[in-house]
C-alpha cells in the first residue's frame, strides 16, 4: 500500500493530449490568440464511496492458517468453567447412581440444568438464527445501480454526466466559481448531481487528486480557456438516498475499483485510482 | 540555524490535563528538528519556531468492540501503522470495559428464556500534534481497515477520559459519606480550619468576658 501526501499528488505539466470531453457552462469570452497559454477552467469532482459492509471471505491459505491457530490455541488452553461444570455433572450423576437416590442433595444437584443441556439449548438457538446473506439479490442480478451489491468491497459512484451535446462516464464533476472554496464547490457539486438528500462525509479541505485535460480547438475558441483542471475530493456515504438529477446525469452506477477500469477512460482512470487505497 | 529541541504546543485550554510522555519501555526517538529563534542569540531573519501547518493538540482514536481478541489485535495494528507513517503516537491505553446484560423473556410472560452478559471493551490510541493535512489520511486509513465488530471514533481529548480510568476507592468513599451524614466536612483541611476558627471565636468570647 503506497501512501503519498496530497501535495505530492499534484501533477504539474501532466497530460497534454486533447480529450473529447466538452466543457460545462461555456461562456462567451474573447478567445486568446493561438499559441498563447490561456486560462484554465477549474472543476471539482467527488469520489463518493460506500464502505464495505462485511469482511471479505478468507483465502484458502488464510482459512487453513486460521484453523491451525485455533487448534494450537485449543491444545495449549486450560479447561473452561463450562467443561469443569460438565465434568462435575457427570460425577454427580455417577454418585447419584451409586447412592441409588438416597441423598437429597445429590438429587437436587442433578435436577438442575446440566452443562450438556445448556449446550444443546445454545446450539438450538444458534440453529434458529438466520444471518443476512453476504451474496445478495443484487449480486445475482448484477444490478450495478444497487448499493446492496458486493458487500465486501468498496463501491464508488460513477455517473454518465451530460456535457454539452453528449455524455461521458466520470465521477460527478462541477465547475468552480469565484467566491467559493474548492471544498464548498465539491459539496455543491454532489448535491447538484445526486440530490439534496445524500448524507456524505467529506474527508479534508484539500483535494486528494488532480487531472488536467485540454478542450478541443473549437471549444477553446468558444470558451476562451485552454482546458479544464479537475480536483478530486473524497467522500464517504453515511446515509440518505442517491437520487440522480435527470437534467445533469443520464445514468449512474456503483462500481468496485476493478470495474472502474472498464468504465472510465485510461488516463482519467489512472488519476482516479491514485485516490483509492487498492486492496481489492 | 537548526537546533534540536522538543516541539512545544503553545495553546492549551484550562481544562486539559498535562500529559508527560513517558519513554520507559520504548526506544528513544530522535528529537524533531525545528527552526528556532532566540531573540538575543539568533539573527532576526530566521522565522520563529512554529509548526509548518496547523496541528491538532491531542486526539484520541477510540476503538470499541465486544470481541476482545479482534480489538486487541486491531489496536496494536493501528498503533504500528501510525508509527510507520510518522504520526506522533503519544499514548495507548485500555479503558475499563462496560458490562451489559441482555435478557430475553418468553412472550407475554416474565420467564427468562435466555440472558447474555456482554462486555464492551475499549482501547485508546492518543496522537499528539497531528498535522491537519494528515488528519484526512488517518481517517481514511481507519475507515478502510476497521474489522467487523469494531467501532472506531476520532475525538479530541478531554479530562473525563482520564478520570474514567481510575479505579474508585469505595472504602474511602463510604467513610467520607459517613462523615457527611454526621455533619462534618469530609475534607480534612476544611474540618481543621473550621475547628481552629471555632476555638479562636471561643477564646475571643472568653477574653472580653474576663475583662
Amino acid at each position: 500500500m503506497r501512501l503519498t501526501w496530497c501535495s505530492r499528488r499534484l501533477l504539474l505539466g501532466g497530460f497534454q493530449f486533447s480529450c473529447r470531453t466538452l466543457s460545462q457552462a461555456a461562456r462567451a469570452e474573447p478567445a486568446p490568440p493561438a499559441g498563447q497559454a490561456g486560462p484554465w477552467h477549474l472543476y471539482t469532482a467527488v469520489c463518493l464511496q460506500r464502505l464495505p459492509v462485511v469482511a471479505p471471505p478468507l483465502s484458502d491459505t488464510e482459512r487453513r492458517f486460521a484453523a491451525l491457530l485455533r487448534q494450537l490455541e485449543f491444545e495449549r488452553s486450560l479447561k473452561s468453567s463450562h467443561e469443569i461444570r460438565h465434568e462435575m455433572d457427570i460425577a454427580t450423576a455417577e454418585a447419584l447412581r451409586a447412592s441409588e437416590g438416597d441423598d437429597p442433595d445429590l438429587a437436587e444437584a442433578a435436577s438442575l440444568q446440566t452443562a450438556a443441556d445448556f449446550e444443546d439449548a445454545c446450539a438450538e438457538e444458534l440453529a434458529g438464527f438466520e444471518p443476512a446473506p453476504t451474496i445478495t439479490e443484487a449480486d445475482r442480478a448484477g444490478d450495478q445501480r444497487s448499493l446492496q451489491r458486493r458487500l465486501s468491497s468498496r463501491l464508488v459512484l460513477v455517473v454518465q454526466q451530460r456535457l454539452g451535446a453528449g455524455t461521458s462516464w466520470m465521477l460527478p464533476q462541477g465547475r468552480h466559481q469565484d467566491g467559493a472554496t474548492l471544498r464548498q464547490t465539491a459539496e455543491q457539486t454532489l448535491q447538484a448531481m445526486v440530490g439534496p438528500n445524500v448524507n456524505a462525509q467529506f474527508l479534508g479541505n484539500a483535494p486528494w487528486g488532480f487531472y488536467k485535460y485540454k478542450y478541443p480547438k473549437p471549444l477553446q475558441q468558444e470558451s476562451g480557456a485552454v482546458g479544464g483542471k479537475v480536483f478530486f475530493y473524497k467522500a464517504v456515504l453515511r446515509g440518505g438516498s442517491v437520487e440522480p438529477v435527470a437534467d445533469r446525469v443520464a445514468d449512474h452506477r456503483w462500481l468496485t475499483a476493478a470495474e472502474l477500469g472498464g468504465q472510465l477512460r485510461s488516463r482519467y482512470r489512472r488519476a482516479v485510482h491514485r485516490l483509492l487505497i487498492d486492496h481489492d | 540555524m537548526w537546533r534540536r529541541t522538543a516541539l512545544l504546543v503553545s495553546s492549551r485550554s484550562a481544562g486539559q490535563m498535562v500529559r508527560l510522555s513517558t519513554s520507559a519501555g520504548r526506544p528513544r526517538r530522535a528529537p524533531r528538528l525545528v527552526k528556532v529563534t532566540n531573540q538575543k542569540l539568533e539573527p532576526q531573519y530566521l522565522t520563529p519556531s512554529e509548526p509548518m501547518v496547523p496541528v491538532y493538540d491531542l486526539l484520541n482514536i477510540r476503538l470499541q468492540a465486544y470481541d476482545f481478541a479482534v480489538l486487541e489485535h486491531y489496536a496494536k495494528w493501528v498503533h504500528r501503522m501510525l508509527r510507520a507513517i510518522n504520526v506522533d503516537v503519544e499514548d495507548c491505553w485500555a479503558t475499563p470495559h462496560t458490562s451489559a446484560r441482555v435478557t430475553r423473556l418468553k412472550p407475554n410472560t416474565a420467564i427468562v428464556e435466555t440472558s447474555y452478559d456482554l462486555n464492551l471493551y475499549e482501547r485508546n490510541v492518543q496522537l499528539r500534534d497531528l498535522p491537519t493535512t494528515m488528519a484526512p489520511v488517518v481517517i481514511d486509513l481507519l475507515q478502510h481497515s476497521t474489522p467487523p465488530g469494531v467501532q472506531a471514533c476520532l475525538q479530541r481529548h478531554k479530562s473525563e477520559y482520564d478520570e474514567v480510568r481510575y479505579v474508585p476507592d469505595l472504602q474511602l468513599k463510604e467513610l467520607k459519606q459517613q462523615l457527611a451524614e454526621v455533619g462534618m466536612d469530609p475534607d480534612k483541611r476544611k474540618r481543621r480550619a473550621a475547628q481552629e476558627a471555632a476555638a479562636a471565636a471561643a477564646a475571643a468570647a472568653a477574653a472580653p468576658e474576663k475583662s
